[in-house]
C-alpha cells in the first residue's frame, strides 16, 4: 500500500531532482554530433544526483549504505530525468545494474553483490548490465559468452552489444554460461582483456557500447547456475523504471506541443483552436494518462515484489511490467512523433529539441524488446499458454 | 438496517455483514436478469444495449424498492432527505457485495437514479422535491432525459422545442425529442426547452414534465443492433405548472450542464473495468473454449485489451486517490469516457480476430455469433453521453487550456 507519507516523500524527491536538473543540466553541451560520435556523460551532475541526492542507492538496502526506499521513489526521480534527457548514467546504474545485483545476489546475501551495491549506493561507482549479444538474439540470451573457472577465479570470453552507458561504466554486469548453467558476473572496465567500443547511435544523449571480453577476469555474483529467473525478474524491474522515464519524456513532449499550439498563429488564429490539432492533443493526453496509470500500477507491484519476493509477487510483476512496458513504449513513441508534427517545420530542425525526444523514444521502444514482444509476454503472464 | 441504526457509528465490516444478510435473505425472493456490460449466464447474448422491456424495468423497480426499504437505496444521501448518511466507501462496499449475488440488474434505472434524481435534488422547487425525490429514489417513479433533438445533437444548446408561458404563469411545451433512453417506462422527464429569443445559452429553461400528461407521445426507435433502447418523444402543447421549473427562467443551460456532469460521472463509474464484459478472467476462459489461445494475432489483440483495461482501472484509482488526498482530481475523470470507447474498440477487435467468420453467421455455438450484437453496439457508445468529439473539446478547453474554435 502506498501511504500518504510515501506520496509526500516522492513529491519532495521529485521536486528536488527537478530543481537540480533545472539548475545544472545543460543537455546541448553533451549532444553527440558530427565527427565526435562518442557519448559523454555529465559526471558532475551524476555526482550530485547519484551521490549527494542518493538516487543510485534508492533501491539499495540501508545495511548496505543505501536508503532502502523503493521503485516508487526511483520512478519519481526517473520521470524527471526522462523529462530533461539529462546525460547521466542513472538508469544504467540504478535502473539496470542495481536490480540485477539485488535479485542476482539474493538481496545482498552474496559478498560480491553486497560490495558492489555498497559502492554504487555511495555514488562512487557507475555500473550497467550487458543485456544483448547480437541483434538476432532474444533479450538476456547468453549463448556465446562463456565463463571459465580456474580455482576460485573466473574469466569470461565473448562479446556483448548495445550496452547502455557501457563506455562510461566502471563495472559491467555480464550474464554468461558456466559449465553448470547461466550465471551473473561483474567485470571491471579497466581490467586486462576488456575492450569497450562506443557504438554510433540514434540517441544522442545516451550511449550504447560494444564490449569484447577476451579471458577477462570476472567476479561471480550468486550461484554459478540458474540465474535466468533472477535476470528475467531484474529486467522486469528495469523496464518499469524505464517506463517512468518514458512517461516523463512523453509528458514533456505533450506539454511542449500544447504550449506551441497556443502560441503559433496561422490563418489568423492559434493553431490550438483548430479541432484537428486540439483533438490530436487530447488523444495524446489520454495516452499519456493511461501510460502513467499503467506505470504507477506496475511501480506498486514492483515494490510489493521487493518487500516480499515470492513466486506469487514475481508472477504479478511479470504481468504488470508487460502492461506498463508495452503501453509506455508505444505512448512515448507516438507522443514524440505527433508533438514534433504539431511543431511543424521548426520541429524538424537540428536545433529544436523535438528530435532528441524522438530519438530517445525510439531508443526506449526497441532496446529491451518491442511492444509486440511485451504483449506476447503479457498474454502468457495473464494465462494464455504460449 | 433501520434508519435509527445508522445514527450509531457503523464500521465498514458491520455494514458489509448487514448487506450480506440482506442479500442472502433477498436472493431467493427475486428473479435474476442481467444488465449492461455482462456476459450472460442464462441467455446466449452479449450486448451493450439491452433494450429493457417494461417487464425488465418493472423487475428493476421492484428490486430498487426492496433495496431502498432495507436502507441500501441511497447510502450517501442525507438522513433528513431519506438517505442513510454514510460516506462514499459504504456505497462502494454495498455495490461490491451486491455484485456477488444474482440479483436483478438496476441498469434500466441508470438515467433515473444517476441523472434525473441528482438534478431534481439540486434544482427542484420544494414542491418538486416533496413530490418526486423519494419516489424516484425508491423507483416508484422513473425518470428519463429529454435533451437531444433531431436538430440539436452535439450542439445541444440549439434545441428548438418551445416553452411558452401562459397568462397563469404556467407553461405550454411543443417540440420533438429523440434518443430518449427508457421513455417507454418513464413517469417523468427532464426537459430542456427554448423559453425566449435571448442569446445562446441564455434562452433555455429546464423543467420536469409528467410523461403521462396529455400531449406526450412516445414512439420507440430501433437502433442498428436491431433492439429498441431509445425513443422519440413528441410534445404537443403539453401543460407544465411553473412549480415544475428547474432553476431560473432562461437559466436552463446551467441545469443541463450539471445533468451532463452527472452523466459523465455515471459513465466513468460504470467503466472502471474489471467487471461484467470487461472481466479478464472470463475473456481468458472464453478464448480457451474457442481454442484460439495460441493464435499470435489473438494474443496481441488480447494483450491490448488487458493493458487498456489495467490502465483504465489504474487511472480510476489514481483519480480516487487524488480526491481522498484532498487535492483536485486531475484530468482522469473527464478522460474516462474516451478510455471506455477505446477499450470497447479493442475488445471488439479481439472478438473479431478470435471468432473470424463465426461472428458473421450463426454456427449454433454458444458465445460466438451472439457477440455480433456487442460489435454492432460499439459505434453507439462513441456517440452517446456526449460524442467522443464533444468530450475532446471539453478536455481541450478545460484541461489543456486550448483556445476555443469557431464551433
Amino acid at each position: 500500500m502506498t501511504t500518504q507519507s510515501d506520496v509526500d516523500t516522492r513529491a519532495e524527491l521529485r521536486s528536488a531532482v527537478r530543481q537540480c536538473l533545472d539548475r545544472h543540466a545543460d543537455v546541448w553541451r553533451f549532444v553527440a554530433d558530427g565527427n565526435d560520435q562518442r557519448h559523454r556523460v555529465d559526471e558532475h551532475l551524476y555526482q550530485r544526483l547519484a551521490g549527494e541526492m542518493g538516487l543510485a542507492g534508492l533501491l539499495v538496502p540501508e545495511w548496505l549504505g543505501g536508503s532502502g526506499a523503493g521503485v516508487g521513489e526511483l520512478s519519481a526521480a526517473c520521470e524527471e530525468l526522462g523529462s530533461s534527457l539529462a546525460p547521466v548514467p542513472v538508469f544504467a546504474t540504478a535502473g539496470l545494474a542495481v536490480p540485477a545485483l539485488l535479485v542476482g545476489s539474493g538481496f545482498g546475501a552474496d559478498d560480491v553483490g553486497a560490495e558492489l551495491l555498497t559502492s554504487i549506493a555511495d555514488g562512487a561507482m557507475v555500473a550497467t548490465l550487458a543485456v544483448a549479444e547480437s541483434p538476432g538474439h532474444a533479450v538476456g540470451d547468453v549463448a556465446s559468452i562463456r565463463a571459465t573457472r580456474s580455482g576460485d577465479a573466473w574469466t569470461v570470453r565473448g562479446e556483448k552489444q548495445f550496452v547502455v552507458d557501457g563506455a562510461v561504466a566502471d563495472v559491467v554486469l555480464v550474464p554468461a554460461m558456466t559449465d553448470s548453467g547461466t550465471a551473473l558476473f561483474a567485470v571491471d572496465r579497466t581490467a586486462v582483456g576488456v575492450q569497450v567500443e562506443p557504438m554510433s547511435g540514434i540517441d544522442l544523449l545516451r550511449g550504447l557500447a560494444k564490449i569484447r571480453l577476451d579471458s577477462a577476469p570476472a567476479r561471480l555474483i550468486g550461484a554459478d547456475s540458474g540465474a535466468e529467473v533472477a535476470l528475467k525478474t531484474a529486467l522486469e524491474l528495469s523496464v518499469i523504471v524505464l517506463a517512468a522515464e518514458q512517461v516523463g519524456g512523453a509528458q514533456r513532449c505533450l506539454d511542449n506541443a500544447v504550449a506551441y499550439a497556443k502560441q503559433r498563429v496561422q490563418f489568423d488564429r492559434p493553431i490550438g483552436s483548430f479541432q484537428a490539432v486540439k483533438h490530436l492533443l487530447v488523444d495524446l493526453l489520454l495516452e499519456v494518462e493511461l501510460a502513467r496509470s499503467a506505470m504507477t500500477h506496475a511501480v506498486g507491484i514492483a515494490d510489493e515484489y521487493l518487500r516480499d519476493p515470492s513466486t506469487t509477487t514475481a508472477a504479478d510483476l511479470a504481468e504488470a511490467a508487460a502492461v506498463a512496458r508495452s503501453m509506455c513504449s508505444e505512448t512515448f513513441m507516438h507522443v514524440a512523433d505527433e508533438a514534433l508534427h504539431v511543431h511543424g517545420g521548426i520541429g524538424f530542425t537540428w536545433e529544436h529539441d523535438c528530435h532528441l525526444y524522438y530519438r530517445r523514444a525510439k531508443f526506449c521502444e526497441l532496446l529491451f524488446g518491442n511492444p509486440y514482444e511485451y504483449r506476447e509476454r503479457l498474454a502468457t503472464a495473464a494465462g494464455l499458454p504460449g | 438496517m433501520s434508519v435509527d441504526s445508522v445514527q450509531r457509528t457503523l464500521s465498514l465490516e458491520d455494514f458489509r455483514a448487514e448487506a450480506e444478510a440482506f442479500l442472502e435473505a433477498s436472493v431467493s425472493a427475486v428473479r435474476t436478469d442481467h444488465g449492461q456490460f455482462e456476459f450472460d449466464d442464462t441467455e446466449d447474448r452479449v450486448t451493450l444495449f439491452r433494450g429493457a422491456t417494461a417487464e425488465e424495468a418493472q423487475r428493476a423497480r421492484d428490486w430498487q424498492r426492496r433495496v431502498y426499504d432495507a436502507g441500501f437505496g441511497w447510502i450517501t444521501g442525507p438522513v433528513d432527505l431519506g438517505g442513510a448518511g454514510l460516506p462514499a466507501r459504504f456505497e462502494q462496499a454495498y455495490l461490491e457485495t451486491e455484485r456477488r449475488y444474482p440479483v436483478p440488474s438496476r441498469s434500466p434505472l441508470g438515467v433515473s437514479l444517476g441523472m434525473v434524481f441528482p438534478t431534481l435534488l439540486n434544482f427542484g422547487t420544494e414542491q418538486v422535491k416533496q413530490r418526486w425525490l423519494l419516489p424516484l429514489r425508491r423507483a416508484d417513479v422513473v425518470g428519463c432525459q429529454l435533451f437531444s433533438e433531431p436538430g440539436a445533437g452535439s450542439d445541444l444548446a440549439s434545441v428548438s422545442t418551445r416553452a411558452k408561458r401562459t397568462e397563469s404563469g404556467d407553461w405550454l411545451v411543443t417540440g420533438e425529442k429523440v434518443w430518449t433512453s427508457g421513455a417507454h417506462y418513464s413517469d417523468v422527464g427532464l426537459l430542456l426547452a427554448r423559453s425566449s429569443e435571448g442569446s445562446r445559452h441564455r434562452n433555455l429553461t429546464a423543467f420536469v414534465v409528467d410523461m403521462h400528461a396529455a400531449g406526450v407521445e412516445v414512439r420507440s426507435l430501433r437502433q442498428m443492433t436491431g433492439g429498441a433502447d431509445f425513443n422519440e418523444v413528441f410534445l404537443d402543447g403539453v401543460a407544465i405548472p411553473d412549480e415544475n421549473r428547474l432553476g431560473d427562467i432562461d437559466d436552463g443551460w446551467r441545469v443541463a450542464l450539471a445533468t451532463l456532469m452527472y452523466e459523465r460521472g455515471a459513465i466513468g463509474g460504470a467503466t472502471a473495468g474489471g467487471s461484467g464484459l470487461f472481466r479478464l478472467d472470463r475473456i481468458i476462459a472464453w478464448l480457451h473454449e474457442l481454442g484460439c489461445e495460441r493464435d499470435p494475432a489473438v494474443r496481441q489483440a488480447f494483450a491490448r485489451v488487458h493493458a487498456g483495461l489495467t490502465a483504465a482501472k489504474a487511472m480510476r484509482a489514481r483519480a480516487e486517490a487524488a480526491v481522498k488526498a484532498g487535492t483536485t482530481p486531475g484530468p482522469e475523470m473527464s478522460l474516462s469516457k474516451l478510455a471506455l470507447t477505446s477499450n470497447l474498440a479493442s475488445l471488439s477487435d479481439l472478438v473479431g480476430v478470435a471468432l473470424g467468420p463465426r461472428l458473421l453467421a450463426d454456427t449454433g455455438e454458444r458465445d460466438a455469433y451472439s457477440w455480433s450484437e456487442f460489435v454492432l453496439g460499439v459505434p453507439g457508445m462513441r456517440l452517446g453521453g456526449g460524442s467522443d468529439e464533444i468530450q475532446r473539446d471539453i478536455i481541450a478547453h478545460r484541461v489543456l487550456g486550448l483556445p476555443k474554435g469557431p464551433g
